[in-house]
């Protein structure tokens, strides 16, 4: 096993290196946004000695991006790997300082969307397949298909417009109402709760379908095994079979999609964060990426590949822990 | 279910037919076999019927439907505007007579735009002599006289304090000498003048004579002037007034709008007693109601004079006389009271109905009169009248109607027209990336699968690389950048599509390679082999096939999560820009302003259901070629 999450974690780091240098090309290869409209914004001030192409040497060399492709990556690279991911260009701050302002409201509002998720996903895929071809799974399929289908801004401004606009429950977004200032803490943390519901609802149905249908499908199948039917000739009651001899063995893929999906909480909701205003890790990466702002989108980019490759290792892991059918190798 | 079900048990009975009969087993081709399994999912047969409806729709739409998808549409509509702009007047403006060329008013210029502040010091004298007729010096030493004609109508004229001698000498003895064309007095007047020379005037013959000191000549020499009488006719230079002509007639307001001469003659008619005067061959009767002064032209009123102005926004057109004289009410009331600024006060009034623009004429060319409501607001020191007239106006946010049946957008283009064509590109973009997709992906999963090995190796581990890379941040960046580029949209487009695809492929190649690395170690694979076929025949005709059926099933779903990545981008304003509409950029622009987010409901609602009405479709879709390929699933 540990052998194995080794063997994983070093095939990984190779698969970093070679997504990372894929996105630094891209980045450096194309005209940067941010440096042109700066220098064109000091060229244009009263005073200035020096013209467009001047201020854009300049800030090349300030900002270290006139070195080669290969040079650039690796000194990237090297303060990456020490933790020193530059100062952000839109955000004026260090990455890691602005990363640690805001990755909390992203992991708490991902979390509850989450555990939200699973909580109505799990028992409703279960019960669809229960019931296979009844009109509570006729239901629960469409309801999750509609979940999958709709985009994240349509069902954003949908709840924006019938919750924010027409019923005036909730502020259309941002994350302080407007005497946050004036609140005490328990008022502020309430202020902010609230502001916060739009967004989980928006992600916990944008999230329910996939989970839910992917739940239903196993149940299916383990199902229709050997030994539920083994099961049911014992004579066990019907409560028993599901509840104990089916529901165990559909939790196995089922704990390796969730577990797989853990490193994401941190990974913010980029749409929903940027529609609801909503100052996470995905709302400052959003702007920072429309700005140009090239260390902090390296650092984002670095970031989710590392959760995105986490999540596949510990599904992976996860799988075998609870089947232990499975070996690893 | 039971009337059906025994109709059919009866049906049944009637056609017996034994074990062995060949018609009782139907042999179906596999192909049949999947069609038959499909239609009889009803999910499935929704999804292809709203597929085939989006299409008709988005593809068959526009050929019928009469409005292209960036024309702009204009028309008149009602709107509170301004209609007019009113004052009451307190500077006082001159009118020049017509006699006078510009040398010469170049010459009184200093005169002129001094008569305000004369006008006051007029009516602020305590001389009552003064009060009535005011001397004023010009630059070059001149004596004009500025006579009040009435208290809101001055005029500039000859002075009658006339020079008539010089006077050169003292108190003791001194010589007169008359100008020319002056008469002499004789001896009398000069030894009176003598007299009179300490106390600086005299009395001679009933006149009063003052000394005054020329400017020009030497230490003791002084002029003599003498107070006349008014001549019967009078010669004006200008006229001063705060009144100003409200003109009912549209011709003489074309005619005599900035025409001062005609104004000179009209204010020089009435305040000196003219009955009537005639200015460019017609002739106008002079007359006063309650004080008012009016003009009358064939007995009919047909200019009105008041230190109240009214004029049409915009200063081009006439304004109804009758309007007017109640709007001046109005305005007068509120002066009066003094009131804040901002006050609004509404009154109705008949005034002339405006069509497109224009007044409105009846068959015989008379303005058709109709009674309106205006709303009278306070500016500073102005007062401006508005109501609701027609405008030419691009039809922006227009609510749904006849015309446009969805109503019209943030850009007055048509939404319906803009959702079809939208349709066309969402829908396009979702093939041509879906296409571009499967074309990298059986490639490289056929490869990686067939050779094995080495080439597996790495094409897998380039697949790990694109299924690592974050695609929707690549897209927003991507995105970003064309726009700093200010790359234009057809080629952004080529951009977005060729970019979309290659984030795509891994999933598929990864599946395809899965396939053949089962497949071709089947029988039918070994006799490909066997009977000496190339490797290339051996992977696109023999395994690629074999994997059609998984193919299909994955660009279907595939196309529904195109669509909407491709609506996020563009809902961002990242992806598909203006003039191309897609559903994606048709929401932007509404649901990012939050008051247009409710009032505007009826445009967005509708094009978002339509994303989600094709993403469903798709993916019902799917599931049923899923469920009719593979029947095992479906237990």
């Amino acid at each position: 096993m540990l052998k194995f999450t080794i063997k994983r974690l070093l095939y990984c780091t190779l698969i970093l290196f070679v997504v990372m240098f894929v996105i630094y090309t891209l980045m450096v290869n194309l005209p940067s946004g941010y440096i042109e409209k700066q220098a064109r914004m000091l060229s244009m001030q009263p005073g200035t000695q020096k013209s467009f192409d001047q201020w854009v040497a300049e800030m090349e060399v300030n900002l270290g991006m006139d070195k080669g492709l290969f040079e650039g990556y690796f000194t990237w690279l090297k303060n990456a790997v020490s933790g020193d991911f530059g100062d952000s260009w839109n955000w004026t701050v260090p990455v890691t300082e602005k990363f640690q302002d805001v990755i909390w409201y992203s992991f708490i509002l991902s979390s509850i969307a989450f555990v939200l998720e699973v909580a109505i996903a799990i028992p409703l895929g279960i019960l669809a397949a229960k019931k296979q071809y009844s009109l509570t799974d006729y239901t629960i399929s469409v309801v999750a298909l509609v979940g999958i289908s709709m985009p994240t801004f349509f069902l954003a401004s949908l709840l924006k417009l019938v919750f924010a606009a027409e019923l005036n429950w909730f502020d259309i977004g941002g994350m302080e109402g407007r005497n946050f200032a004036q609140l005490d803490a328990f008022g502020q943390f309430l202020d902010i709760s609230k502001h916060m519901v739009l967004p989980v609802i928006t992600l916990t149905i944008i999230g329910i379908g996939g989970l839910m249908r992917y739940t239903r499908t196993n149940t299916l199948e383990v199902l229709n095994a050997d030994y539920i039917r083994t099961a049911r000739a014992k004579g066990l009651s019907e409560k028993r079979v599901i509840g104990y001899h089916a529901f165990r063995n559909t939790l196995i893929p089922i704990v390796t999609i969730v577990g797989g999906s853990l490193p994401g909480l941190f990974s913010g909701a980029l749409i929903t964060e940027t529609l609801f205003d909503i100052r996470g890790i995905g709302f400052v990466s959003y702007h920072s990426m429309v700005n140009g702002d090239i260390p902090f989108t390296m650092f984002y980019l670095a970031f989710s590949s590392i959760l995105i490759l986490l999540g596949t290792l510990m599904s992976d892991i996860l799988y075998a822990v609870v089947d232990p059918r499975v070996r690893l190798n | 279910m039971s009337a059906k079900k025994k109709l059919q048990g009866e049906q049944e009975k009637e056609t017996k037919m034994a074990l062995d009969d060949a018609a009782r087993v139907k042999v179906l081709s596999p192909a049949r076999l999947v069609f038959k399994r499909f239609i009889r999912n009803k999910l499935a047969i929704f999804g292809i019927c709203v597929l085939v409806a989006l299409f008709l729709f988005c593809f068959l739409g526009p050929v019928f439907y009469p409005y292209e998808e960036t024309e702009i549409f204009y028309g008149w509509r009602e709107q509170n505007g301004e209609y007019a702009y009113s004052q009451i007047r307190s500077e006082f403006v001159s009118y020049w007579n017509p006699a006078h060329d510009d040398a010469f008013k170049k010459e009184l210029s200093y005169v002129e735009r001094n008569v305000n502040s004369t006008i006051k010091k007029m009516n602020a004298s305590t001389n009552p002599d003064e009060q009535s007729r005011y001397r004023i010096q010009s630059t070059d030493g001149t004596y004009y006289d500025l006579v009040k004609l009435d208290d809101q109508v001055y005029a500039l004229t000859d002075t009658l304090f006339i020079r008539i001698a010089d006077y050169t000498g003292n108190a003791l003895s001194g010589s007169v000498e008359f100008l020319e064309g002056q008469t002499d007095l004789g001896a009398e007047f000069t030894a009176a003048a003598t007299a009179g020379f300490k106390s600086g005037s005299f009395e001679f013959g009933g006149k009063t004579y003052t000394f005054v000191k020329d400017p020009a000549g030497a230490k003791l020499d002084y002029d003599i002037y003498c107070n006349m009488d008014a001549p019967a006719e009078p010669h004006y230079y200008f006229v001063s007034t705060v009144l100003a002509p409200t003109f009912g007639d549209e011709e003489d307001f074309f005619k005599y709008g900035k025409d001062s001469a005609f104004k000179f003659n009209a204010y020089i008619a009435l305040y000196t007693g003219a009955s009537e005067f005639t200015y460019d061959g017609v002739t106008y009767a002079t007359a006063f109601e309650e004080g008012a002064p009016l003009l009358r032209k064939n007995g009919e009123d047909c200019m009105y004079f008041s230190n109240f102005v009214a004029t049409r926004k915009g200063g081009e057109d006439s304004i109804d006389l009758g309007f007017v004289r109640e709007l001046e009410k109005v305005v007068r009331n509120m002066n009066e009271n003094a009131s804040a600024v901002g006050t609004e006060v509404v009154f109705t009034a008949i005034s002339p109905k405006i069509v497109e623009g224009k007044e409105a004429r009846d068959e015989n060319g008379n303005k058709i009169l109709e009674e309106t409501e205006f709303t009278v607001k306070r500016e500073q020191n102005d007062y401006t009248v508005w109501s609701v007239n027609s405008t030419y106006l691009m039809l922006i946010y227009e609510a749904p109607s006849a015309d446009h049946l969805l109503g019209t957008d943030a850009n007055g283009m048509d939404v319906l027209a803009r959702v079809m064509y939208g349709g066309r590109i969402s829908l396009l973009v979702g093939f041509i990336v879906v296409f571009i997709e499967m074309f990298i992906g059986v490639i490289m999963g056929g490869i990686a699968g067939y050779f094995g090995g080495w080439v597996d190796n790495l094409i897998m581990r380039l697949v790990d690389v694109f299924y690592c890379i974050p695609s929707m941040p690549i897209l927003i960046i991507t995105g970003a950048l064309f726009d700093a580029q200010g790359m234009d949209y057809i080629t952004r487009l080529i951009w977005m599509m060729a970019i979309l695809g290659l984030l795509g492929w891994a999933g598929v190649a990864r599946m395809v390679r899965g396939q053949i690395l089962s497949l071709r170690e089947q029988e039918f694979m070994v006799a490909a082999e066997a009977s000496g076929l190339s490797t290339r025949r051996r992977i696109f005709s023999h395994l690629v096939p074999n994997v059609m059926p998984q193919l299909i099933v994955q660009a279907t779903m595939g196309l529904g999560s195109v669509i909407i990545t491709e609506s996020t981008l563009s809902f961002l304003g990242l992806g598909v820009k203006h003039p191309l509409a897609t559903w994606g950029n048709m929401m932007n622009n509404i649901t990012q302003k939050v008051e247009y987010l409710s009032a505007y409901a009826y445009i967005w609602v509708p094009i978002g259901c339509l994303i989600c009405l094709a993403v469903i479709a798709f993916n019902f879709v799917g599931d049923g070629l899923r469920d009719a390929f593979d029947p095992k699933m479906k237990r």
